[in-house]
């Protein structure tokens, strides 16, 4: 087992196991694990693909097309992945600004 | 700005491009990137629209006939220009960080992350909840090493997925369907003890 995944592994028991963890925190962790196997799904597309489309994709929500309906698989990466919500949010900023 | 159809936005930028064309290409996205970053950057923000910018308008440039049409052009440009600016702000803010440094102290011992650093007393535990860390700590551990070093860093620690990817030698894309697959393996190991991610989150609620 190599030194960085030793590490990873004493990192989980130490935030786990160890009666020295603040309970908040572990319960956060916890639950914010579950709620993404909650939401995951067997089919999802990846951050290239969500790429591909995101210009039309935050086109639509600014038309107030159902974009759960029209891009179900974009709509659901957006909601699951931190980073491609943070580049549409910054992009429909952008979009407003111009429209404005 | 003058409102280019698509057509003539690749007309006047594909080839020797129009250095007018260019030039109201270029202010709107100084425009929209000073807008959006001034919020999230506290730093001197000028020079580094100016690198965004510049790297951006290459980008486009180079994949023009990439773009479908399928959106207004000045949409697409922007996405460009977003990709550019949040990634390398996310490697910036990162840049002095290592997956050995962020878990390994100089002494060989695990470093606390932020999450653990509340100070306040543990109140008597749980049982339940206790047999819920105890799953989770197992169920973590069957996943590969490299399933279990993205999960830790990106769902738990919180770090950008392109500074992970980045670390792992890998790319953002690869790195999603390597946490995608950890989840899904996660939940079917979940329902093996025959519980569901709800159940757990009852326990909590």
């Amino acid at each position: 087992m190599s030194n960085f995944t030793h590490s990873i592994r004493q990192l989980i028991a130490r935030i786990l196991g160890q009666p020295s963890s603040r309970e908040r925190k572990k319960d956060e962790l916890v639950q914010g694990l579950m709620k993404a196997l909650r939401d995951s799904r067997e089919r999802e597309i990846g951050c290239d693909e969500v790429y591909e489309v995101l210009d039309q994709y935050a086109e639509a929500v600014l038309k107030g097309v159902d974009t759960a309906e029209l891009m179900p698989l974009v709509n659901h990466h957006i909601h699951m992945c931190h980073e491609c919500r943070e580049e549409l949010e910054m992009l429909m900023e952008m979009l407003r600004l111009q429209m404005a | 700005m003058t409102q280019y159809t698509n057509e003539e936005w690749l007309d006047l930028l594909g080839g020797e491009p129009d250095q007018a064309a260019l030039a109201e290409l270029r202010e709107m996205l100084v425009r929209g990137l000073r807008y959006t970053l001034s919020s999230r950057v506290k730093s001197n923000l000028d020079p580094l629209i100016e690198d965004f910018v510049q790297d951006a308008l290459l980008k486009i440039l180079d994949k023009l006939e990439t773009f479908r049409g399928e959106s207004q052009f000045t949409t697409w440009a922007q996405k460009v220009a977003v990709r550019v600016a949040l990634t390398d702000l996310r490697r910036k803010r990162w840049r002095d960080f290592s997956l050995e440094e962020m878990t390994t102290s100089p002494d060989g011992s695990v470093l606390e992350p932020a999450f653990m650093s509340d100070p306040s007393p543990s109140p008597e535990r749980q049982t339940a909840q206790q047999a819920m860390f105890d799953l989770v700590r197992r169920l973590l551990d069957d996943l590969t090493d490299r399933q279990r070093q993205a999960v830790m860093l990106v769902m738990v620690s919180g770090l950008p997925m392109d500074v992970v990817a980045d670390q792992m030698d890998t790319n953002r894309n690869a790195l999603y369907k390597l946490i995608h697959d950890a989840r899904l393996r996660l939940k079917r190991r979940l329902e093996e003890e025959g519980l569901s991610p709800e159940d757990v989150l009852a326990v909590f609620g």
